[in-house]
């Protein structure tokens, strides 16, 4: 954090932009860490205990700065003073709801436009991974769509869809939608075709095939493409709660930068980071559940 | 079931936009139970050809029949093992091996049991809870040779099933191909590049040979018969006998004509 910090500049989109065009480079280099981490033997508690080091020097490097004057609590409060902010915030909760409140309705707009980008990504994906006139049609699309940040459509989805629920709703699922399509797509495509035509000389017929044969071969895809969509979604979440939004995480930090609670601002940024590694843990424990044969092939 | 190949002819595109003819004027009839080792150089067409059985690959000139009915695509009544296992991975031995009754609508309990005594036939009893990671290659191309007989194909079709293994593991499995063959008497096509393996498994050889693949020799072999009642064990291949047939074989797939 320096002095220049953009939570206290007052027209708050600025800084909004730059984290919203973040988005495509951050869900690809997350990609290539899922990758990467899927190849690596285990991390060994070497690594754990140098990560845990860095942690406690940038903490304390945070308390020194606060405690002795340097910065001034406005740029940048003090970890106490988060923290008990942050404690605060749960129980007696900020603008008019508690930090549960603000959290359970970021989740569900960031878990239905997950779940309305499942229903349609997948399809779409299969179709431009198995058909030459699906690609034909859905490839320009999804490419049309995958580099445009999310803050760029925002206002043509306000004029489109009201300033309800289902506008952010339809922000965060088209930045998850490439994601999922590109991923599926991906599998579909890489399914062994010796398993096609084994499957074939069995009997299959074309919707076998599809169910039994392409989907799962393709799900360990699928689930990569679900968790960097994930990561782009909840990214997401405070360009889509910019607008007429009355709770959520994006909007509680958003409102506390107008009345320049900077330790809520930061309390803020932690939990939407605590929540990001959370979900991200949880995808890897559903990976583990159903796709762990993948590790083995 | 009495397989015909009739005047088939393969052409696949070629890169300067012509076609690449691959097989041309393949006559075949095989009988019911006959062990038919299809032998040849690498590019002779013989696993085209087997893919063209197989349906799945239509062939561009010719037909293909089994019994009275003419091959249009893949089909039950012709089970295929391929040199990849093509296991699914994302199944167990037992519901790998009992896929095709699951394509047929049959219930868990009978596919479970059936596919437990074809795991049997391939000496993995108790293997059917592995997943196919835990799996050895040999098992592997075991669980898949029982996937291919529990759909009680009419037609074993085998396309270098034994050449991705290690050369002991290929001496076990070609006793164990054998034994199946003895046991439940289908009718087997067994595509190889292997001498030995050709001459010690069929009960005729056939073999490839040019470009455009043809028909060089097809001729009957006793080996496999011998073998079985000598207990297998490969024990014949060093016989006198095995090794002029060898060498005769070898000088047909070089020069491409009979000697």
């Amino acid at each position: 954090m320096s002095p220049s910090s953009p939570v206290a500049v007052p027209d708050i989109a600025v800084p909004l932009v730059v984290l919203a065009e973040g988005v495509p480079r951050g869900a690809e280099s997350r990609a290539a860490a899922a990758r990467q981490v899927s190849l690596q033997p285990r991390p060994g508690h070497a690594r754990l205990w140098i990560s845990a080091a860095t942690i406690t020097v940038l903490l304390a490097s945070w308390w020194a700065a606060s405690a002795s004057g340097a910065v001034p609590a406005l740029f940048l409060p003090s970890p106490q003073s988060v923290a008990s902010r942050l404690w605060r915030i749960a129980t007696e909760g900020f603008v008019d709801a508690t930090l549960a409140q603000h959290l359970a309705a970021s989740l569900f707009r960031v878990f239905a436009a997950l779940a309305a980008a499942l229903v349609i990504g997948v399809p779409a994906g299969l179709a431009i991974g198995l058909s030459t006139v699906g690609r034909g049609i859905l490839d320009p699309i999804i490419e049309f769509l995958r580099p445009i940040p999310p803050l760029a459509y925002l206002p043509l989805v306000i004029i489109w869809a009201g300033i309800g629920e289902t506008a952010k709703v339809l922000v965060i699922g088209l930045a998850m939608l490439p994601p999922i399509v590109i991923a599926t797509a991906a599998g579909a495509q890489g399914v062994a075709k010796d398993r096609l035509n084994i499957a074939r000389a069995l009997g299959a017929t074309p919707a076998q095939l599809l169910r039994l044969v392409v989907l799962p071969s393709a799900l360990p895809s699928i689930l990569t493409g679900t968790r960097i969509a994930l990561g782009a979604g909840w990214s997401t979440l405070v360009a889509a709660e910019l607008v007429a939004a009355t709770r959520g995480v994006g909007f509680m930090i958003q409102s506390a930068a107008n009345f320049l609670a900077t330790d809520v601002v930061v309390a803020g940024i932690v939990v939407i980071a605590a929540v990001a590694f959370a979900l991200e843990l949880g995808i890897r424990l559903l990976e583990r559940a159903l796709v762990g044969w993948s590790r083995h092939a | 079931m009495k397989l015909t190949i009739f005047r088939l002819g393969v052409s696949f595109p070629a890169p300067d936009g012509g076609q690449n003819k691959v097989l041309d004027d393949i006559g075949l009839s095989v009988a019911p139970g006959e062990f038919v080792a299809l032998l040849g150089a690498s590019g002779c067409g013989k696993s085209t050809l087997l893919n063209a059985v197989a349906g799945f690959h239509p062939p561009t000139s010719g037909e293909i029949w089994v019994d009275r009915r003419r091959i249009e695509g893949p089909g039950r009544d012709r089970g295929v093992v391929l040199q990849t296992d093509a296991l699914f991975p994302w199944l167990n031995a037992r519901r790998n091996v009992g896929f095709g009754l699951r394509l047929r609508g049959v219930g868990t309990a009978e596919r479970d049991a059936r596919a437990e005594e074809a795991l049997r036939l391939v000496g993995l009893e108790g293997k059917g809870d592995h997943a196919v990671w835990q799996l050895s290659g040999g098992q592997r191309q075991r669980v898949s040779l029982a996937r291919a007989l529990v759909a009680d194909p009419d037609i074993l079709l085998m396309d270098e099933p034994l050449g991705a293994l290690d050369a002991l593991t290929r001496e076990q499995m070609q006793d164990l191909v054998l034994g199946v063959w003895q046991r439940t008497r289908k009718t087997i096509l067994f595509v190889t590049h292997g001498l030995d393996e050709a001459l010690y498994l069929g009960t005729r050889i056939v073999v490839l040979a040019g470009r455009p693949g043809r028909i060089v020799l097809d001729e009957p072999a006793a080996f496999g018969r011998a073998a079985l009642a000598d207990g297998g064990g490969g024990r014949i291949k060093s016989t006198p006998e095995f090794a002029a047939a060898r060498e005769r074989l070898r000088e047909v797939i070089f020069t491409g004509a009979e000697p």
